[in-house]
């Protein structure tokens, strides 16, 4: 009750005519942000940051986090119509949203990803209202030993997306994996297959790999396969576009599950929203029913993983605003903001500048309404870009995939590895080998290594750690019934076909 | 009705512009009135300045580690400081963190314009003289703007009272860890097997990508220590959730820190890993760019703006050096760097 009062006077502070208009206009170009493939929350905060230092801290957080939870929006719309992610969380959208969008329903799965990136962002705010300080520090329970071994849950959930030829699905997995290895060392620095190129010492960039391996590829395919044919004739409209009961009862379970799942991975260190959408997603498809088989436009995929993302984004501002720790890359470069801004982050900010706090909780409340404002009156506007044809599409997104690509990395490195990634993407799905195990490798790799040899780093060596706590047991349990459960239900149902 | 609400939306947001903008202090691109001539400094550092020459085009600041960062931090700071003190010139931040930093070096190295620093720490040579070919001899050291000493802290629930009984605990076979992020940390970690007489085996250094993610690992109890500066951890010791141990220079902290002893109080060889924190260019920057620079850096060390907004802000030192100086120090940490490993 007193946070639900504290959130209140945090609306109070928001509520003047300078930070109204700053969360929309924060809102606002987080849509575009978001939806401008390369460029994400996190270039987007770090471009617009210099332009706070003038302004009240409380102005400037309601500005920088109405940017960034607009752009979770904004990130599913290049997804759905292009098949291109405007950042990495959207990187499963495109699963179902653009196969929607191919089926001449681009408004339905348009209006889904905005009522479940609201919906979810909600239930992310809501428990973050709640339970900020509790949450961190639920967060700060997991070690390196607690995340490998969840690490280790995260990744058996690749099986569910390798699809029909599993050799196939595990060459993709260790593809991605394998592209991790370029780079320095986590540990201890040392350079590991850069070939002595200083561009490759940071290893492969993940957001041009994303923009090329889903866009480029896409437009390589449309060259090859289409012949300057409309994508849609679809004219969008907002009738066409509303749920039925049906759907409302497909869609709501799925978002109010991956907003919980998702707020929960958000706070967990080195997580993030990509997380989030991919766990969401790939839980959505294996373990929960679905009208549609995922993967062929349906919405209850591209609800789970947008609720997620939106709900990790909030999640995220936990242990930014309990403990003064980043949840994710955007909340770090709030972090310097608060601290270019006079604020001292960390255990105290709510005790010592509760208005800031409570301000910037409320803005997010705000800002999740505005977003999902601006997105419902965009739906017909978007109308036009499925109606350009490809000749002319070609080029454009092309352009867009190399903006990208370059912006995310401040260099022509980024757009090599866009175009190669993208060539190499459509060779592999043209041969039946499918890219989303291989973007899941990427992404939980890299994470399982460092947390891995942090563990034993930790233990001088000893695997006991894995299995101290009781975390750790629960999540060995969890692996273990997800790996031997395909076992056990063979072993049954060869024992009931002999009885 | 749409167009009509599109239009109302659109002039709200054009009119929330010009209400953005607003706000009191000076921007970080200042067009202050010219600056006057730099003070008498007490730190002899380089010959008279070429007054007459100043930067045609925006400076930029290359910062080769991502944005929110320390170095970052102390990029904006010194923007900052440079509109409140008048000095007439406009920068911005470029990152150009790719390849863990190599890109933004090599950039700054092979740049001829007199646009072009570069904010340079004593990580900063860690890593470019551990992972690359580059070193002071492609640059030209201009200031030294601030120097952090490191601090050893744990939880309020750790099993140790002070240092000397983990390192009894680590002689007897219990496995002490530590928690740190690269940069200096691991040489103060190195410096205290020293001294202790310790393996590394016996006391376990945990390498973590940042600062921040060594305290997450540290409040989560996963750690017996973790070693950081002390703009890093203040927050924490305030509230609580940390406690000092160890402080890792010649006198105690203030407070909060001051309860911490000095590693000498403790009976060991007193050790030190200073973080420095400076300015470099490229050393085929024209002299009179470079005379220039050095003057700008001067009047900041010299204003109380940077002293009271940045050094005694994040608790560091005011460890000063402009020109020369600042060049030879940076060469001597190299050398010293080397040396030790």
């Amino acid at each position: 009750m007193e946070n639900l009062q504290l959130l209140m006077s945090g609306f109070s502070v928001l509520f003047t005519f300078e930070n109204i208009l700053l969360s929309c206009l924060g809102s606002f170009l987080g849509i575009i942000v978001g939806a401008m493939p390369g460029i994400g929350s996190c270039a987007g905060v770090a471009l617009l940051l210099p332009m706070t230092f003038g302004m009240r801290p409380t102005g400037a957080i309601v500005l920088l986090c109405s940017l960034y939870m607009a752009c979770m929006f904004g990130g599913s719309y290049s997804a759905i119509l292009l098949n291109i992610p405007g950042d990495s969380p959207a990187i499963m959208t495109t699963m179902d949203g653009y196969p929607l969008a191919q089926q001449k329903k681009a408004a339905k799965a348009l209006l889904t990803a905005n009522t479940s990136s609201f919906f979810g962002g909600l239930i992310g705010m809501l428990i973050l209202t709640y339970t900020a300080s509790g949450l961190a520090k639920f967060g700060l329970r997991f070690g390196s030993a607690e995340m490998t071994v969840l690490l280790l849950v995260a990744m058996t959930s690749i099986t569910w997306l390798i699809g029909e030829n599993p050799t196939k699905g595990l060459i993709a997995t260790l593809i991605g994996v394998l592209l991790t290895c370029i780079g320095s060392d986590v540990i201890n620095a040392s350079n590991r297959l850069t070939f002595g190129s200083i561009y490759l010492m940071g290893g492969i960039e993940f957001t041009p790999l994303v923009i090329g391996a889903v866009g480029f590829s896409q437009i390589i395919s449309l060259v090859t396969e289409k012949d300057g044919d409309i994508v849609s004739d679809e004219k969008l409209s907002m009738r066409q576009a509303f749920f039925t009961l049906h759907e409302w009862k497909r869609i709501l379970p799925p978002i109010l599950r991956s907003g919980f799942i998702g707020t929960f991975i958000g706070v967990l260190p080195g997580a993030g929203p990509t997380t989030a959408s991919f766990t969401a997603y790939t839980l959505q498809k294996k373990a929960f029913k679905n009208e549609v088989p995922p993967g062929q436009g349906a919405i209850e995929g591209l609800a789970a993983c947008e609720a997620a993302n939106n709900s990790a984004c909030a999640g995220s501002f936990a242990p930014l605003l309990a403990l003064g720790i980043p949840g994710s890359a955007t909340s770090a470069v709030l972090l310097g903001g608060l601290i270019m801004w006079g604020l001292t982050p960390g255990p105290l900010l709510f005790t010592n500048n509760a208005d800031f706090a409570w301000g910037c909780i409320a803005s997010l409340f705000f800002a999740n309404l505005v977003a999902l404002f601006c997105g419902l009156l965009l739906v017909p506007l978007l109308s036009k870009v499925i109606q350009i044809p490809s000749k002319i599409l070609v080029p454009s997104v092309t352009a867009i995939c190399m903006a990208g690509s370059y912006s995310a990395t401040r260099s022509m490195y980024g757009v090599m590895i866009m175009v190669v990634a993208g060539i190499v993407a459509y060779l592999l799905v043209k041969n039946g080998y499918p890219l989303a195990p291989l973007l899941l490798g990427f992404v939980l790799a890299p994470l399982l290594e460092k947390y891995m040899r942090r563990g034993f780093a930790t233990s001088a060596g000893h695997l006991s750690i894995f299995w101290e706590s009781t975390i750790c047991k629960i999540c060995l349990l969890v692996f273990f019934i997800i790996i031997l459960s395909p076992i056990a239900r063979r072993v049954i149902g060869i024992r009931k076909q002999k009885q | 009705m749409k167009k009509g609400l599109a239009l109302v939306l659109s002039s709200m947001l054009a009119l929330s512009m010009l209400t953005a903008c607003g706000g009191s202090s000076a921007p970080a691109s200042s067009a202050a009135p010219a600056a006057s001539s730099a003070p008498a400094s007490s730190t002899p550092a380089s010959e008279p300045a070429a007054q007459d020459w100043k930067p045609s085009k925006t400076v930029s600041i290359v910062c080769v580690s991502a944005a929110g960062g320390g170095s970052d931090i102390n990029s904006r700071a010194v923007i900052d400081t440079f509109g409140k003190i008048g000095v007439d010139t406009s920068f911005i931040v470029d990152y150009k963190n790719d390849g863990g930093g190599a890109v933004g070096w090599q950039y700054v190295a092979k740049s001829t314009d007199d646009n072009v620093i570069m904010c340079y720490g004593f990580g900063d040579t860690i890593n470019m003289l551990t992972n690359t070919d580059f070193s002071m001899e492609d640059y030209r050291g201009v200031s030294l703007v601030s120097a952090e000493q490191l601090v050893l802290l744990s939880t309020p629930n750790c099993k140790y009272k002070d240092l000397n009984e983990a390192v009894e605990a680590a002689k007897n076979g219990t496995v002490v860890t530590i928690a740190g992020s690269g940069g200096v940390d691991p040489i103060i970690y190195n410096k205290l097997l020293q001294i202790t007489g310790l393996t590394d085996a016996q006391l376990s250094y945990i390498q973590h990508n940042s600062t921040g993610e060594a305290i997450v690992t540290m409040l989560g109890n996963h750690s017996d220590f973790v070693v950081c500066k002390p703009s890093s951890c203040i927050s924490y010791v305030e509230s609580g959730e940390l406690v000092p141990y160890v402080a890792f220079q010649k006198d105690r902290f203030a407070a909060p820190l001051d309860t911490a002893p000095t590693i000498a109080e403790l009976g060991y060889d007193a050790i030190e890993a200073p973080m420095w924190r400076g300015f470099a260019v490229s050393k085929n920057m024209p002299e009179e760019a470079y005379q220039y620079y050095c003057d700008i850096f001067q009047k900041l060390v010299d204003s109380p703006e940077w002293t009271a907004d940045y050094v005694e802000k994040y608790a560091a030192s005011p460890l000063f050096l402009i020109g020369k100086e600042a060049d030879e120090f940076m060469r001597q940490a190299e050398v010293d760097f080397n040396a030790i490993q």
